[in-house]
């Protein structure tokens, strides 16, 4: 009996779904139909609770919380070290203090020249938040921390000296390049498919703070940047240009000051240049890593569908939209290997004017923009390129 | 426009294929948990994008409130991620395990609720002269709908998600329940009874 109610009631539901009313599915079951009918009508009740829309924004803010936490976990795997440190700061710290009661500054100053990776860089760390410790004036608290900013970013640019790759993390100010690379406080980084980004898009002048992996080639790997937090220090770092061959003539003063202003205008905006992933399309209005892209005067070079990776050229407006000029759809293939090889199409870019065969294969296998892009006689070349099937 | 007339054949194929790969998801679970597991941002963002409608539909459904639901619904997400690490992924069925997350969730944010019963900002409450007769009765029915449900078993309160919240039909309900069908036939009687129960007695109260 009750198995058979149980399946006119399925039957009931999928002809409600299907547009019957509740009285026209019950005459198929007149027998059952009293013990029905309120149960059916309270369907109609539940029904009424679902078919809410899914908010986009509440999406997209999920997904940046899901790919953040995603990202530490990834840098704990990599670097067990230094969240170890973290986790145990507080006994680190009584250590390091009997270390110093006992040994006087001996250990300390012979860590204080130490770098990330070397085995007296904790020490180094932890000393710093031991002095911070016994200071209450708040503006030598300001200045200290200032201090061990610049420190972190002299860091980096010791540790891209000598060509060594470890993970850093750091704040300084964005600023473009003339040749579309970024740098911030004049460490050239480099934003790939894996990077986190923060939600609202990054425009030049921006105090961010990068997390990333040094690599040989002179560049910083960012893993993630991030808006820095309101009232973080940031230290100003003069940008000597860093390597950066052309783009000793424009000072990035310019550049910062544009991106904070009347960015709308397009012919005063820097042309600036990334890679990421397509996520939606709405006719002229795309999203490419969870940033607004109006793609409305862009050439499009290749095949457009959402989880392309692509690369964007073009410059943001001051409500931050990026408005392509250029998108070149890169054919598919790992992230992380295409990643690094844009970081060293990157560092070649600097030889633009050697119009060298290479370069080509550069244009299809990294994607990287720099080299491709003087090279407006091979378009032809550079579609036949992108189609090719995806390496495997 | 302009770049669909340039297209190769070749081109059209790739476009194709490219196309056919991209409405299968279904069978590409072995990657995607590879994917996971290695943590690349592109396998957990197409894990997340794929399955984060069905979650927050099921969780909004039990939940009269916006801002919880987009809450526990990345939670979901989080939790996928660090179950992974732990070595204590899905086997194979993600959505499954997503949804099933979901539910202990739902149930222990309302087991929180009760235990600290601070009256919360929903819907409901935005100022009610600024909204027309016909919304507030539809909310003031919502409402009811809703206090009725919250009384019900997790189980019953899953299979009316399910079916009412997310759409789903009988067989998609018992794969995400993990049980058989028949189950879920017994299962979503008794809780649309017991809702039934519920609201008149919200109703005479």
């Amino acid at each position: 009996m009750s198995d058979k109610l149980f399946d006119a009631l399925e039957t009931c539901l999928q002809a409600i779904e299907n547009g019957e009313t509740v009285d026209s599915t019950l005459t198929r079951f007149p027998t059952l139909a009293a013990d029905l009918r309120p149960i059916l009508e309270t369907s109609l009740q539940a029904r009424a609770l679902g078919g809410l829309p899914v908010p986009a924004e509440a999406q997209r803010r999920g997904r940046v919380r899901v790919l953040r936490r995603a990202a530490e976990l990834r840098e704990a795997q990599r670097a067990p070290r230094r969240s170890w440190l973290f986790s145990f700061r507080p006994a680190a710290l009584t250590f390091i203090l009997a270390i110093f009661l006992l040994s006087g500054t001996g250990l300390v100053r012979a860590a204080s020249s130490s770098l990330p990776g070397d085995n007296l860089y904790p020490l180094k760390r932890t000393w710093e938040d031991v002095r911070l410790a016994f200071v209450s004036d708040e503006q030598e608290i300001e200045s200290i921390e200032l201090a061990y900013e610049t420190e972190r970013i002299e860091e980096t640019n010791e540790l891209i000296a000598r060509g060594r790759t470890e993970t850093v993390s750091f704040s300084g100010y964005l600023t473009t390049q003339p040749d579309g690379t970024w740098t911030v406080a004049g460490i050239p980084i480099i934003i790939n498919a894996d990077t986190i980004l923060p939600a609202n898009p990054l425009r030049a002048g921006a105090a961010i703070r990068v997390t990333g992996t040094t690599d040989a080639n002179g560049f910083l790997v960012a893993q993630s940047v991030d808006e820095a937090p309101a009232g973080s220090i940031v230290p100003d770092v003069e940008d000597d240009g860093h390597e950066e061959g052309p783009g000793d003539e424009t000072p990035d003063e310019g550049g910062s000051g544009q991106g904070a202003g009347s960015g709308g205008d397009s012919s005063a905006a820097e042309v600036s240049k990334y890679r990421g992933i397509l996520e939606t399309i709405d006719g002229n209005k795309w999203v490419v890593n969870g940033v607004d892209v109006d793609v409305s005067g862009a050439v499009i070079e290749g095949v457009p569908f959402a989880g392309a990776e692509v690369i964007v050229e073009g410059y943001y407006t001051a409500d931050g939209v990026f408005i392509a000029t250029r998108v070149i759809f890169v054919g598919s293939g790992g992230a992380n290997e295409n990643g690094n090889e844009n970081g060293n199409g990157g560092s070649n870019s600097n030889d633009d004017e050697e119009d060298v065969p290479e370069l080509e294969q550069e244009c299809s296998n990294s994607g990287s923009g720099s080299p491709c892009d003087d090279n407006e006689n091979k378009n032809e070349n550079e579609n036949e390129n992108e189609n090719d099937p995806p390496e495997p | 426009m302009i770049y669909f007339a340039q297209l190769s054949e070749e081109s059209w194929i790739q476009f194709l294929i490219r196309g056919i790969v991209q409405i299968m998801p279904e069978s590409k679970n072995p990657q995607e948990l590879d994917g996971l597991k290695n943590l690349s941002s592109q396998a957990i963002g197409a894990i997340y994008d794929t399955y984060y409608p069905d979650v927050y539909r099921f969780v909004r459904y039990r939940l009269n409130d916006e801002t919880a639901a987009e809450d526990i619904a990345s939670e979901v997400f989080v939790r996928l991620l660090e179950s992974s690490q732990r070595g204590r992924a899905p086997d194979t069925n993600i959505k499954a395990w997503l949804l099933g997350t979901a539910s202990h969730i739902v149930s222990d944010h309302f087991r929180r609720k009760y235990r600290r019963p601070t009256e919360e900002l929903t819907d409901n409450m935005l100022d009610p002269l600024a909204l027309p007769i016909d919304e507030l009765d539809r909310r003031e029915q919502a409402s009811s709908v809703h206090n009725a449900l919250s009384q019900l078993t997790n189980e019953q309160q899953d299979v009316l998600s399910l079916r009412f919240g997310n759409g789903y039909s009988l067989e998609e309900t018992a794969a995400a329940m993990k049980k058989n069908i028949n189950a879920v036939k017994a299962l979503q009687f008794r809780a649309l009874a017991s809702l039934q129960r519920g609201i008149g007695e919200v109703a005479h109260e």
